[in-house]
């Protein structure tokens, strides 16, 4: 699983700092820093509340055929 | 989610934790057993237990710190409650611990008893915890993009 580049684009337009975004989907900094770095892959639910957070859709966040040329 | 519950992260990681640190707790047991069939004391019947449930318990905790489990989100800023409850545990620790030594010191150690150090050793550890928990929370609320 590679790093998730979108997702820390995301929160950068944002102007959100990991610890923000952290606080407002009800989880630790560490494991924003996982998602973004790739080490753990979220469940649907945390997906959908950092899209929701972060104005974004799932497919523009955590769909990987974009990123790989697939659709 | 509560304020001290562990998001879905922390709690895949400390059940993970979990499960390996039965299974070695099991498979130790079962080696202490094999070796006190083999005539191999290596320590008496009561202390080779525990210092196995020692290493078993141990070996979970250190895990679910580095794996950043032991503390949740949204534990970060005390109420006024919570440091008055953690300053009255820090004081009653603190006086433990000096009572208990200076217990230890006029003594002389001489009653061959291990009440003091047992004492000793569950204010240190409460100090212990208390101190990483401290730690865990400065670093979980660390700003930084």
């Amino acid at each position: 699983m590679g790093k998730n580049l979108r997702l820390k684009a995301a929160r950068a337009a944002k102007d959100m700092s990991q610890k923000q975004l952290a606080d407002a989907v009800g989880v630790t900094r560490q494991t924003i820093i996982a998602i973004e770095n790739g080490d753990y892959n979220p469940t649907i639910r945390l997906c959908i509340d950092i899209c929701l957070t972060l104005g974004k859709t799932l497919d523009q966040l955590f769909w990987e055929g974009a990123e790989h040329g697939e659709n | 989610m509560g304020r001290t519950n562990l998001d879905e992260r922390q709690l895949q990681k400390k059940h993970k934790a979990g499960n390996q640190a039965f299974i070695l707790l099991a498979f130790l047991l079962l080696a202490d057993m094999g070796l006190q069939n083999y005539g191999i004391h290596w320590l008496e019947y009561p202390l080779s237990n525990y210092v196995i449930f020692l290493v078993g318990v141990g070996s979970y905790l250190v895990r679910i710190i580095w794996n950043g489990s032991y503390v949740g989100p949204g534990s970060g800023n005390l109420t006024a409650n919570g440091r008055s409850i953690l300053g009255a545990v820090l004081a009653i620790l603190v006086a433990l611990c000096v009572i208990t030594a200076a217990w230890m010191g006029s003594s002389g150690k001489t009653s061959g008893g291990t009440g003091p150090a047992i004492l000793m050793i569950f204010t240190a550890v409460g100090l212990v915890i208390l101190g990483t928990v401290f730690w865990i929370r400065c670093r979980n609320n660390r700003e930084d993009a």
